[in-house]
């Protein structure tokens, strides 16, 4: 899926994905470019801390494990952790922001 | 007034018919989307109790489920269904189409609303609202707030904004059409965001917020 970069961008992304449940029919083939979106994904969330994001990264990542090279989902691994973290200090469950 | 039902899901609508019918509204049908997998027997006996017209259709927005609409011409049409309704369907009814959302309205549309809002620290609840073919964005007619007690955990939220809130703002709402309401409170496309289930380890997050509140009884901030 070509993606123009542009905030809104990934907000139809979020939408496409999640309505046609990209991640319940990923195959090895579209690893590197479910990779790339998830990076986005979670990019975003970062951000701007719309769980929403990283709720569809979450499940893309699921997907990437099931499908995807060990490469792949080592980096994806380590990015979800962080983002996990940064979800446990916004609800409060963490202290440390 | 006349009412009629759209359902997919068969206990749901048994219990909304019974609520309603103890405020004193009776829906003259009841139409059911066929799942072959599900079983209709109860929904069949009280049919005969309560005196509505049961019709089975394959999808709602054929055809065939438009002809029967137009045939018993509702003036309301409650929706307690998983389908998306489509412009044709939403036509027919005299005054308008209802549906009862598990969340608050505008902020949380779609998908998983109270689990959502126990992670955002956002308000639980559910909100009537005028059907519109976008999801969730129909003017709202009414809303009723589910406050987290201590100890609550996710399926005692979900079991009381179902059973304590649901059916019970459907009746409030049908209270504003009796009484004249035609249009609501318009809802700003831009004023909330499409949520859709949440994965598992947020709902995770969520059962830890909620044991965490038990622990420390405070009231969920709403931001």
């Amino acid at each position: 899926m070509a993606m123009n970069g542009s905030p809104d961008d990934l907000e139809t992304v979020l939408r496409r994905y999640e309505v046609r449940r990209v991640h319940e029919r990923a195959a090895a083939a579209d690893a590197a470019e479910l990779a790339a979106v998830s990076r986005r994904l979670m990019a975003r969330f970062l951000a701007d801390h719309d769980y929403r994001f990283l709720n569809l990264a979450l499940k893309l990542n699921d997907a990437l494990r099931r499908c995807g090279t060990r490469a792949e989902t080592a980096t994806l691994d380590a990015a979800e952790a962080a983002c996990m973290a940064q979800v446990r200090r916004l609800t409060g469950l963490d202290h440390a922001r | 007034m006349k009412l009629c039902l759209l359902t997919s899901l068969p206990s749901a609508a048994m219990q909304l018919l019974y609520v309603v019918q103890t405020a004193g509204y009776r829906f003259s049908d009841v139409i059911v989307e066929r799942d072959p997998g599900m079983h209709y027997d109860i929904l069949e006996q009280y049919a005969g109790i309560a005196g509505f017209e049961l019709h089975y259709v394959g999808d709602p927005n054929a055809e065939e489920c438009l002809q029967l609409v137009r045939r018993i011409a509702p003036d309301v049409l409650q929706i307690v269904t998983g389908t998306i309704i489509r412009p044709p369907l939403l036509a027919i009814p005299r005054i308008g189409t209802l549906n009862t959302h598990a969340g608050m309205l505008p902020r949380y549309r779609g998908s998983d609303s109270p689990l959502w809002a126990i992670l955002e620290g956002g308000q639980l609840g559910v909100c009537v609202h005028f059907v519109q073919p976008t999801i969730d964005t129909g003017a709202i007619l009414a809303r009723r707030v589910l406050h987290v007690r201590p100890g609550d955990t996710i399926a005692s939220l979900l079991w009381r904004n179902h059973h304590e809130n649901k059916w019970q703002a459907t009746v409030e709402a049908l209270d504003r059409v009796r009484a004249g309401e035609r249009v609501g409170e318009p809802q700003a496309p831009d004023a909330g965001k499409q949520y859709f289930v949440m994965h598992e380890k947020l709902v995770r997050v969520a059962e830890e917020i909620l044991r965490r509140r038990a622990a420390e009884p405070v009231e969920l901030a709403c931001r």
